[in-house]
């Protein structure tokens, strides 16, 4: 009996109508707000954090519910029937928590057409944050229709979407106004994501995702336990979960939110192709390995035939530190701008250049053991860069381009230079030269590398 | 009509009254609108007659359970409702139609009926059937799958008897159940209580003399939340004998007179 009343509730009372708004409201937020989404976590990071929004409008989802038999003057037959008032608001306070757990599912899945790789690499750390913020939005609709039961006026559900929405944007402020980094910010039905940016290979600890579980789970249930009491003396006692949640919750969480977010380290481990030729690449950006196959194979058999025995893997890094290189493995620094589609040849030009050999952080200037900053790096030695262009040049037959613009980049018109040199070099000695300095280059000595390559004087 | 039978119901009768009162005094607000009430009532229908402000919604409200007594004693299927007592068990065995009928603008008429039933704890297997067998005694048949913000007046107000019959209840009570029907579907609704007075004790609030006359075994009169007069409806127009009183039937003629004779002897 329980369930058909269920579905009438769910059919009939606002539940529907709730899910759809927020839903709506959720989709719109996150296709508005941002670019599209490179990864999966930076989506659901994101759906946490537009919390700010959704969780007031479940607030007044619950208040509007809570209205209903005060606008619909049943007050007076209700109160004649015998069952207990908590067993009467069970089906509609089910059919809120049912609509609240949809809208945020529906949300997500409707703001998936903006993530831009869907088959892409979907983290294990998502799956909490998601059960966590469909918990949070129970919270919502149930908190909403016990104040809407308290204060059963047309104005209570307007109220609390604004007043919810202006009290989460202020209040941290207020919690952590002298550390943006306060671990209580956690308590908050919303989410900020990892303070560096980095959405995409990082999760919640399991203590942050324990603690927000007991925390959100207090507040549903205070929530329903005042929307169901009858009495004061038992609304009172309502209040015992949250005071009991907020005993346990605050001292257990994680100091700052720095602490909270943690490394996901299956999102950076390589994985790789089963066949030959082996390409590597972070979990990351998995997505990208069928597209890599090819020129990979291209890479490496170019690389076989100018620079025998050449290397047998291909590892795309998107980061990481350049140290001395293995001889069998071309490593590849695919900056994998998400937006940016890579024709094949393209990939195998990135692949061959510098002959496969990352460049040397001490020489293009950048101090590896200084954390990158986002201001701009210093501007490469031309020599060092036109010696690199000249070997890619020369892996791939192609000489560098002459200048089509009044103003040509010095490294450019080395490297042209430097290719004219080799090539007029007889061809053994040609492979010599490159290879000399493909070994200075994985072992980043120190040197000029044009010397290195073209080395007669008459450079510079 | 067949109509279900519960256990509580088969079990023997250990009261006189399904409705009795003894200098029963009722608060609306401020004002004690019920003020020393005697009166009992037990299987028929029961015409509940009195100027505005007589008492009488006050007085089916106390025995809805709505309100408590303030005094006196009023004891209901042989329950005392005047201590603190669980009044679950009773509240199961009364149909309660209140003079401001609410209900779920959305919900359809089944489903609405269907959702009282369950507030009156019926078992879940026997609802449906009871759902469709309350509709059909209201003739709301070809409407109950219509929501119930489309309904006219009067087709409410019939769905408002269905949500209080709906349980079987032994106690029925029913606050201004005619207002809004048209004519034919009063006739219809008279026939109605007649055939529920065979086996429940129903209590009809109401202006209206000639429904009284027509469907009701019993008269039941009250003004200033006092008894006046109780009898079979044929003593209201006995009792308008040669007086002229106002009124276009005897039966007018006759509760004018009672309640201009109970005036007069109180003052």
């Amino acid at each position: 009996m329980g369930a058909r009343i269920l579905r009438i509730e769910l059919r009939r009372s606002v539940a529907l109508w709730a899910a759809l708004v927020i839903a709506a409201t959720g989709v719109f937020v996150l296709f508005a707000s941002n670019e599209p989404y490179g990864s999966w976590m930076q989506l659901v990071i994101v759906s946490r954090d537009i919390m700010q929004l959704t969780w007031p409008l479940g607030l007044a989802a619950g208040a509007w519910q809570a209205l209903r038999e005060r606008r619909s003057k049943v007050e007076e037959l209700m109160a004649t029937t015998p069952r207990p008032r908590w067993q009467r608001v069970l089906p509609v306070a089910n059919a809120m928590a049912i609509a609240a757990v949809t809208a945020y599912l529906v949300m997500l899945a409707g703001a998936a057409g903006h993530v831009r790789h869907i088959d892409g690499y979907f983290p294990l750390g998502a799956i909490p944050l998601i059960a966590l913020g469909a918990l949070a939005m129970v919270g919502a609709v149930w908190l909403g229709q016990a104040v809407g039961a308290l204060l059963p006026s047309p104005l209570t559900a307007p109220m609390l979407a604004v007043v919810g929405f202006v009290g989460l944007a202020v209040s941290p402020m207020i919690v952590a106004q002298d550390s943006r980094d306060r671990g209580a910010v956690l308590l908050f039905p919303y989410l900020q994501g990892p303070r560096d940016g980095g959405f995409a290979l990082q999760m919640l600890s399991t203590r942050a995702n324990l603690v927000q579980a007991l925390w959100f789970a207090a507040l549903a249930a205070t929530g329903l336990a005042v929307f169901a009491a009858s009495r004061p003396g038992t609304r009172l006692a309502a209040l015992l979960p949250v005071v009991l949640g907020a005993a346990i919750a605050v001292p257990a969480m994680p100091r700052t939110l720095s602490d909270a977010w943690v490394e996901d380290r299956r999102a950076t481990e390589a994985v790789c192709t089963d066949d030959e030729p082996t390409v590597c690449i972070s979990r990351l950006h998995s997505y990208a390995l069928d597209s890599m196959r090819g020129p990979a194979r291209e890479a490496l058999s170019v690389l076989a035939r100018k620079l025998p025995p050449g290397p047998t893997r291909v590892l795309v890094g998107n980061d990481g530190t350049p140290g001395p290189q293995p001889a069998d493995t071309l490593i590849v620094y695919v900056t994998l701008i998400e937006s940016t589609e890579y024709t094949a040849d393209t990939l195998v030009e990135i692949m061959l250049d510098g002959a496969g050999v990352p460049p040397c952080a001490g020489q293009v200037g950048i101090d590896p053991n200084e954390p990158a900053t986002r201001e701009l790096p210093p501007e490469p030695d031309p020599r060092y860069v036109g010696a690199r262009q000249a070997v890619t040049a020369w892996l791939l037959d192609r000489r560098p381009p002459p200048a089509t613009g009044a103003k040509e980049e010095p490294e450019m018109a080395l490297a042209r230079q430097a290719f004219d040199t080799l090539a007029a070099l007889p061809l053994d000695e040609q492979r010599a030269r490159v290879a000399a300095w493909r070994d200075a280059e994985r072992a980043c000595s120190d040197g000029d590398r044009l010397e290195l390559l073209v080395g007669t004087g008459e450079t510079g | 009509m067949v109509r279900a039978v519960s256990a509580a119901e088969t079990a023997a009768t250990t009261y006189a009254w399904a409705i009795h009162a003894e200098a029963l005094r009722v608060r609306a607000g401020r004002r004690m609108a019920v003020d020393g009430l005697d009166l009992s009532m037990d299987t028929g229908v029961h015409g509940l007659l009195g100027p505005n402000g007589a008492g009488k919604t006050t007085l089916v409200r106390s025995i809805a359970t709505v309100l408590r007594p303030a005094g006196g004693t009023l004891t209901i299927l042989g329950e005392k409702v005047n201590g603190r007592i669980d009044l679950r068990a009773l509240r199961r065995q009364i149909g309660y139609l209140p003079q401001e009928f609410g209900y779920y603008r959305r919900f359809t008429v089944r489903e609405f009926i269907e959702y009282i039933a369950w507030l009156k704890e019926m078992p879940a297997a026997e609802t449906p059937a009871a759902v469709q067998r309350a509709i059909e005694r209201v003739g709301l048949t070809d409407r109950a799958d219509d929501r119930m913000k489309t309904l006219s007046g009067g087709m409410v107000r019939r769905a408002g008897i269905a949500q209080a019959i709906v349980n079987d209840p032994r106690i029925l009570l029913l606050d201004e159940p005619t207002a809004g029907l048209d004519p034919d579907q009063r006739l219809q609704f008279r026939a109605l209580l007649r055939d529920l007075g065979t086996d429940t004790c129903v209590v009809v609030s109401t202006h209206l003399v000639e429904d009284v006359a027509a469907a009701c075994t019993d008269v039941v009169l009250i003004d200033a939340g006092r008894l006046v007069h109780q009898g079979v409806p044929a003593d209201l127009a006995a009792a308008a004998g040669q007086d002229s009183g106002a009124g276009d039937s005897a039966a007018e003629r006759g509760y004018s007179a009672i309640l201009r004779r109970h005036r007069e002897t109180q003052s």
